[in-house]
């Protein structure tokens, strides 16, 4: 089932019975090390992520979701009731197949199946099992529903991100969800590299909450050290209370759209190459502007000057010309802008691929790349039961005349009319 | 403190000849290097990763860099702030009108370390298994990119919508529809996911019960939906949402924090006390998991505070073994027998 190109997990199988975005991506990330990955869904309750934007003109308005698609990419995809007795029977030939389950239910769900860690276990003592939730598997609060947005306010980041007169912000996205499945990942590997050398496999808790939280570990340092509590304060990079350096922001520059150039001028040789180009050397005669911390004293007033000049000029020029001098600038690159990077292109990060009812998905590469196992897409993500018959009989080693009577009874499902 | 607890530190200046020779010596033994130089520097020291694998096969490389070690922007000079600005995500963070921000604690070099940490596992784990070990080569850019969502949920709106979603403040933008998240409240902020979620009905109860749900009391709120209807809804337009959201607000703002996690609790709301950073500190969830965990430092004469583990292993679970180490403080132990006297009065040390 598997592409040529040498991967770390081409042996490694992986059961992927969550949904949305942090359990999926998880099992995302391992398809594409080369794990062959089995995504379990309900044709009846759908998949969240099934009708989540942005849409695909093409294909059966179920399968119509790039998102869906981008949390699913590389898998194989079945339909299988989990409450129809022969749809159970399924799971659990398909968790002996497995070497990696994951899951995303509420707590204690997976009980009702006899799916739970225990219960998995005790069939198969080598079975990694990773259960994705908000606040984890035990507490007082282990079982409040939810999605990793409400993690983005409770953890705290959306307080560091902002400008100081606004409310808290970046919840553009669903944050969390795609952070924390690399935490997932890279223990679920070293669960793997234990069981390699153990025979013996073990239960991987992850709470949302505690991963995000981990990603904001200086300011929890901060404020038990020093009593600071870090706040949102736009684009400053500071240490101990004060700016660290400055310039250090983001600035307009010229465009119908809206576009931004950021620049983080961290030395001497960097401000002066910026004030050059800008063509502004006299700034470097400024006393305002003398030392690094009188620019960090006066950053308000320097950040307003650059912005000045910056305005008229192409972001795209100016970011080459600078970067040439040695400065670190970079655009606030939109999504059009990504799509069209030199240096992206160059990494081949964009893998267009196969999509059942769309034609042709764009998918991505993961940025971590192995010389010798390199990341791969092994195929598109699967349309809604597309590989029912594939798994049932490659994978399960199912009978035509068996697979044909497990869908009869309902056990494999078809969405709808189809 | 944070970023290198449990670590041990040597000082050497690779930049001469014995520095980089004693260096080799250790990465002979060593499973995993991770480096974080411009691509190229380390080679201009005669420190060329290709030779040391030969010498150890299983070696496992990492070099954490801007934006590879190849293309066009090899050499660029790269910082989280810029990290973030190429990868896509600085672009999304702040407000509509106002410049693009960045996070007080430094996300991009979050992304980059956690991607380096997924590829090293998998080429260590790799390199156990086959004996072979290899280059590991991890672009921040990349990385910020994978916490867009996922591998390409968010290029898709140019691809597919011919749109370019945009930063909007304290609201979700999915596009087609904009979604508040985050309220002010009487004493800060909560986030609310998905308004029109399961909890909306009995949202919907509790604002009339203080005589505030205004339009919302008329039922066929209770079906809303702004997504593609599902059978028994209806969908409403942007319009209509932003209507609704304002109602939520005006009454969010009669209670605090506190007042609307109970009724949280009570009536299983989607809705989430936005906390500062060290309000977890305090999290009774938080505590019966034995989340945080102090390290005690004798410089400061105290303990420190960490973030426990981020995943919770039941066989093999993560320890924090040190406190962070001070500069060069165990150079002298894991040099032993180098004739370390005369090496440091080389200025190699």
């Amino acid at each position: 089932l598997n592409s040529h190109q040498p991967t770390a997990l081409a042996h490694i199988n992986v059961l992927d019975l969550s949904w949305v975005a942090a359990g999926p991506l998880v099992g995302a990330i391992f398809a594409q090390y080369g794990a062959t990955v089995v995504k379990v869904e309900s044709a009846v309750r759908l998949d969240v992520a099934r009708s989540s934007p942005p849409m695909a003109k093409a294909g059966r308005a179920i399968d119509r979701s790039a998102y869906f698609a981008a949390m699913n990419l590389g898998k194989l995809g079945v339909a299988v009731d989990l409450n129809n007795e022969r749809g159970l029977e399924v799971i659990n030939r398909l968790v002996d197949w497995a070497d990696i389950v994951i899951e995303g239910f509420t707590p204690g769900t997976l009980a009702r199946w006899g799916l739970d860690y225990e219960s998995l276990s005790a069939r198969k003592p080598a079975i990694i099992l990773i259960s994705m939730t908000l606040q984890g598997q035990t507490g007082p609060s282990a079982t409040v529903p939810g999605y990793g947005l409400q993690v983005h306010g409770m953890s705290g980041v959306g307080t560091l991100i902002g400008w100081p007169d606004g409310p808290p912000t970046g919840v553009t996205l669903a944050y969390p969800d795609y952070v924390v499945p690399m935490f997932a990942a890279f223990t679920g590997i070293a669960a793997l590299d234990h069981r390699e050398r153990t025979g013996e496999g073990q239960h991987i808790d992850v709470s949302q909450m505690e991963a995000l939280i981990n990603v904001t570990g200086t300011a929890i340092a901060d404020y038990d050290v020093n009593g600071r509590t870090q706040l949102r304060d736009g684009n400053r990079l500071m240490a101990g209370g004060r700016p660290r350096f400055a310039p250090h922001g983001v600035y307009p520059v010229r465009g119908a759209r809206d576009r931004w150039l950021a620049i983080a001028a961290t030395s001497e040789d960097e401000w002066r190459a910026l004030c050059l180009l800008l063509t502004r050397l006299e700034w470097t005669f400024d006393a305002r502007f003398w030392t690094n911390e009188d620019r960090c004293n006066h950053d308000t007033e320097l950040d307003e000057l650059i912005a000045e000049r910056t305005r008229d000029r192409h972001g795209h020029e100016l970011m080459l010309s600078l970067q040439r001098l040695g400065v670190p600038v970079g655009l606030a690159l939109d999504q059009e802008d990504l799509l069209r990077d030199w240096q992206l292109q160059h990494r081949g990060h964009f893998v267009p691929v196969a999509h059942a009812e769309w034609g042709e998905q764009l998918g991505e590469l993961f940025g971590a790349r192995l010389s010798e196992t390199p990341p791969v897409v092994q195929r598109g993500a699967p349309a809604l039961a597309q590989h029912n018959e594939l798994v049932a009989r490659e994978i399960l080693g199912y009978s035509q005349e068996e697979f044909d009577s497990l869908l009869a009874d309902g056990a494999f499902e078809l969405y709808g009319a189809d | 403190m944070v970023l290198n607890a449990g670590k041990r530190s040597l000082t050497l200046n690779l930049e001469r000849e014995a520095g980089a020779r004693i260096f080799k010596r250790l990465v002979t033994e060593a499973d995993l290097v991770i480096e974080s130089f411009q691509p190229g520097y380390l080679n201009k020291l005669g420190i060329d990763h290709e030779e040391l694998r030969r010498d150890n096969p299983r070696l496992v490389w990492v070099s954490v860099t801007g934006f590879g070690q190849d293309g066009p922007y090899r050499d660029y000079k790269w910082s989280d702030l810029i990290g973030l600005a190429m990868g896509g995500m600085l672009y999304l963070w702040g407000e509509p009108e106002r410049a693009p921000t960045r996070a007080l604690a430094s996300q991009a070099y979050y992304h980059a370390s956690l991607g380096a940490a997924v590829g090293g596992m998998t080429a260590l784990y790799h390199a156990r298994r086959t004996g072979r070990g290899q280059h590991v080569d991890v672009s921040m850019q990349e990385m910020v990119m994978f916490t867009l969502a996922g591998f390409g949920g968010i290029t898709g709106y140019w691809t597919l919508e011919d749109r370019n979603i945009t930063r909007a403040g304290p609201a979700i933008n999915l596009g087609a529809m904009v979604s508040r998240v985050i309220y002010p409240c009487e004493d800060g902020h909560v986030a609310v996911s998905t308004l029109f979620g399961p909890h909306f009905p009995r949202l919907i109860e509790l604002m009339k019960r203080d005589g505030a749900a205004e339009f919302l009391a008329d039922d066929k709120w209770k079906s809303a939906t702004r997504f593609t209807p599902m059978p028994g809804q209806w969908q409403c337009t942007q319009e209509e949402a932003d209507a609704a959201e304002g109602v939520l607000e005006r009454w969010l703002q009669r209670y605090t924090r506190a007042e609307i996690m109970q009724m949280v609790r009570e009536h299983e709301l989607m809705i989430f006390a936005v906390q500062t950073v060290p309000e977890n500190l305090e999290s009774e969830q938080l505590k019966s998991r034995n989340y945080f965990r102090r390290i005690p430092h004798e410089t400061l004469g105290r303990s420190v505070a960490f973030p426990g583990p981020p995943v919770a292993l039941s066989k093999t679970p993560w320890r924090v073994l040190r406190r962070a180490p001070k500069l060069g403080e165990h150079t002298e132990k894991l040099l032993n027998g180098n004739s370390l006297g005369g090496l440091s009065g080389e200025g190699v040390i």
